[in-house]
Order: structure tokens, then C-alpha cells, then sequence
């Protein structure tokens, strides 16, 4: 500490804490920039109290400081809020470096907006994050087989287009494009409004459209006498969503609107996900992706994803036509 | 076995994909029908007694189900429930016209 408080001139205040307790102390009563968090703390381990402070302190910048530099860790901490996972230098050069880093960080300030660049980041999380944070955008989507843009606007999805398709197939079909490029571009009107309906169900059907167009691809063509022809279920126009709820992976509440219990929600995809274990372990099905439950007045999709748990429900949405 | 569940397990065996059924009666008792050794007999049991403590589960939180569609990278596992707890429980593998066809047995299901 006394290196850095020579290194920065007097321009950080700087406060120790032995523990996952005195830090949260300093927090409440000193306004933080910057938290450095070692991994090795008595009782609360840094990855523990990182997850608290990412809850309680969200935009206090966090670094992990540690000698015990594992993937193991890495991974940990950073999926745990922070912003920087860092190995103890050891000689005195290191700390300068280290200073020049942490200086760096404890400065920065987001510009409006955000810049950057985002890897393994699908479409569905972008329009995911465009929605949510109720932007107009353009996403334009492009690969060597094909090109079209997804209209975003106040949240919520108007447009798609694709070659000569419009509406929600040009929607599904950009969603279901394997891999490519993307541009988010400042909005313009397109003109003319072709989808309609609440955005997580537009995902949510475009993900179930893929995941169909992926099976057919991948199941070999089966002798068995197909089918007869049943009309699809279709989306009325006046379905209503009732309930949203999005989590984290870990299950942190992210988006909830009417949830009446966000915690009896919280839990209950917790469930399901449980007896999904149950049930797929000794069948040949691979990871458990979603559960859709029909009752007579409505219908509830929930979600699991790595990254992501997500609740919805729809009244009167489907109807045999 | 009754004839209605006889013709439901002898038609769903040409479901797209189909891996077993099988049927919980209001008595408890589980009837099943395996079309693939990796989906035997003992497994469908099991299986149906998962559903039918998932189906108690969502009733405790108001989500007492018609029907259950569990979807997995590799298939999927229907269940429609009758008021009176009769389950009866489709397994596949991925196969877009699954659903369908579920839906269609599910009537066969009511005249069991």
C-alpha cells in the first residue's frame, strides 16, 4: 500500500480490510472506487464476498489480487463480478505495472453508451440486452449466405428482413443462422411494422424454430410414415404475456415483471431444473433445455440456459387453427 | 392390459423418434411399453415417477399442467395429465413433429 501511495502522488485514498467484514464496513461508510480482493480471507473466501459485493456495490470496479493464480479461480472471480483477475507480482517492476493497471481502472469512466467488443456473444443476447434496456437499433445481420437487419425499437421488436422475406420468418430464419457477423446501428424507421408480440416470446419461438430446423438437419431421414398434417400452433395477436421472469445462471433475479413472488419463482425454476436431472439421467437426451407447461388458460415456458434462467407465461396464446 | 392402452402403446410406436411410453393409471400403478433397449422398461418407471412428482410440484405453485413438453439437446419427454392423475408420458428423440403426434395419442389417452 505504501508503494502505490507513492506511485499515485497522493491521488488515492487508499483503506485496509482484514476481513470480509471490515471491507463491507469501509464500503458503507466511504464512498470506493475501486475494490482489490484477495482470495484467501478469513471465513469468506474472495470469491464469496466478491458475489456480495457485485450485489450490494454494483458499480464499485472489482479486481482480483491473488497469488494463487488459477483457471480454477479465474474463472470464479470473474463470473463472480470482476472486472480484472490479477497474479501478485513479485518483484518491484510488477507493482509498478500493477499500479499503471489499477490506476487505469479506478479512473475510467464509461462513456454514454458503450463500446467494445463482445465474444461468444449470441443474437438472441444481444436483442436480449437491446430490449431490455428498451433501445431503438438496427441489428444488422450478415454471412456469406445471406444479409438482413432486425428493427428494435423502445424494446421492442418491429421489423425483420431478409432477402424477400419480412416478418417473423425473416426474424427466425436470421436467429437461426449458425455463425457470422453483426452491426448494431443507430435506428432508423423501417417504414412499415411486421411483427408484433412481446419480444421474449418472438426469442423464444425463434430459438424453438431453430431448434427443430438443427434436428431435422442432424436426424437422418427416418423410414416411418410421416405424419398427417396438423396445423401448427400459432401466436393470436391479442396473446398476452402475464408473467416474466429472467435470472442469471446462478439464478440472480435480472428482469421480473408481475412476478408476485420473485423468490417462490426463483425457486421453482431451481425445481424444475432439479427434476430435469432426474428424469434425463438415465435417458439417452443430453442437457435439459426448456419445459413447457399447458394449462387451460395459459402457457408458462421456462428456460435453462448456462447464462441464463427465463420464466414467461402467456394467457390464451395458442389455439389450433 | 385393457385394449384402449393396447392401441394407444401399438400407435405410439410409430411416433417420430419414439424411445418408450408409458402410462400411470389413477390407481398408481404404471403400465410401459419400451421400443428401444436404451430406453428400458425399468427406466420408463422411473421416469413416469419423476413426472408425477414434477406435475405435484408445479401444482404447488399454481400450475396445475394439461401437459408438460420437457425438451433436451437430444429429445424430448411429453407427459399429459388427466383430472383424475392418470398420466401418460411419450419419450423421444428430437424430431420437430413429435409434439404433434403427442397431441393427437392424447385423446387416445382420455378412452384408456
Amino acid at each position: 500500500m505504501e508503494t502505490f501511495g507513492v506511485l499515485s502522488s497522493g491521488r488515492w485514498q487508499m483503506h485496509r480490510a482484514g476481513s470480509a467484514d471490515a471491507a463491507l464496513e469501509v464500503l458503507k461508510q466511504q464512498k470506493i472506487d475501486l475494490a482489490v480482493v484477495d482470495i484467501n480471507m478469513p471465513l469468506l473466501d474472495g470469491v464469496q464476498f466478491l458475489r456480495i459485493l457485485n450485489r450490494r456495490y454494483p458499480n464499485v470496479k472489482k479486481v482480483t489480487l491473488t497469488a494463487f493464480a488459477t483457471e480454477e479461480n479465474r474463472s470464479a472471480c470473474l463470473a463472480n463480478g470482476a472486472e480484472m483477475f490479477i497474479e501478485k507480482p513479485r518483484i518491484g517492476e510488477g507493482f509498478k505495472s500493477l499500479f499503471v493497471i489499477l490506476d487505469e481502472l479506478a479512473t475510467w469512466a464509461p462513456a454514454a453508451g458503450f463500446h467494445g467488443m463482445l465474444k461468444q456473444v449470441g443474437l438472441d443476447d444481444v436483442i436480449q440486452m437491446e430490449c431490455l434496456g428498451r433501445n431503438s437499433s438496427v441489428l444488422q445481420i450478415q454471412n456469406r449466405q445471406m444479409s438482413g437487419c432486425i428493427f428494435i425499437e423502445d424494446g421492442t421488436i418491429i421489423h425483420a428482413t431478409v432477402g424477400d422475406e419480412h416478418g417473423e420468418k425473416a426474424f427466425q430464419k436470421l436467429l437461426a443462422v449458425a455463425g457470422g457477423e453483426f452491426k448494431l446501428l443507430p435506428f432508423e424507421s423501417p417504414g412499415v411494422r411486421t411483427i408484433e408480440g412481446p419480444w421474449e416470446f418472438l426469442l423464444m419461438e425463434a430459438a424453438r424454430v431453430r431448434d427443430e430446423l438443427t434436428a431435422q438437419l442432424l436426424t437422418p431421414a427416418a423410414p416411418v410414415a410421416a405424419p398427417a398434417p396438423v396445423a401448427a400452433e400459432k401466436i393470436l395477436p391479442n396473446a398476452a404475456v402475464t408473467e416474466t421472469l429472467i435470472c442469471s445462471g446462478q439464478g440472480d433475479p435480472l428482469y421480473q415483471w408481475q412476478c408476485a413472488d420473485v423468490l417462490d419463482r426463483v425457486a421453482l425454476l431451481q425445481n424444475i431444473a432439479q427434476q430435469a436431472t432426474l428424469l434425463g439421467q438415465a435417458l439417452p437426451l443430453g442437457k435439459f433445455e426448456r419445459l413447457e407447461i399447458r394449462q387451460p388458460d395459459r402457457r408458462t415456458v421456462a428456460l435453462f440456459d448456462r447464462d441464463r434462467l427465463v420464466f414467461v407465461s402467456v394467457a390464451n396464446v395458442s389455439t389450433a387453427t | 392390459m385393457n385394449e384402449a392402452l393396447a392401441h394407444l402403446f401399438k400407435d405410439c410406436a410409430s411416433a417420430p423418434g419414439a424411445l418408450g411410453c408409458v402410462v400411470r393409471l389413477p390407481d398408481r400403478t404404471n403400465r410401459v411399453c419400451s421400443y428401444r433397449k436404451d430406453c428400458p422398461a425399468e427406466t420408463l418407471e422411473k421416469t413416469i415417477l419423476h413426472l408425477a412428482n414434477a406435475a405435484a410440484l408445479l401444482a404447488n405453485h399454481d400450475l396445475t399442467a394439461q401437459r408438460l413438453a420437457w425438451t433436451f439437446a437430444g429429445g424430448r419427454i411429453f407427459a399429459a395429465i388427466r383430472p383424475d392423475g392418470a398420466i401418460f408420458s411419450l419419450v423421444t428423440q428430437t424430431d420437430a413433429n413429435a409434439i404433434e403426434f403427442f397431441d393427437r395419442m392424447i385423446l387416445q389417452f382420455y378412452f384408456v
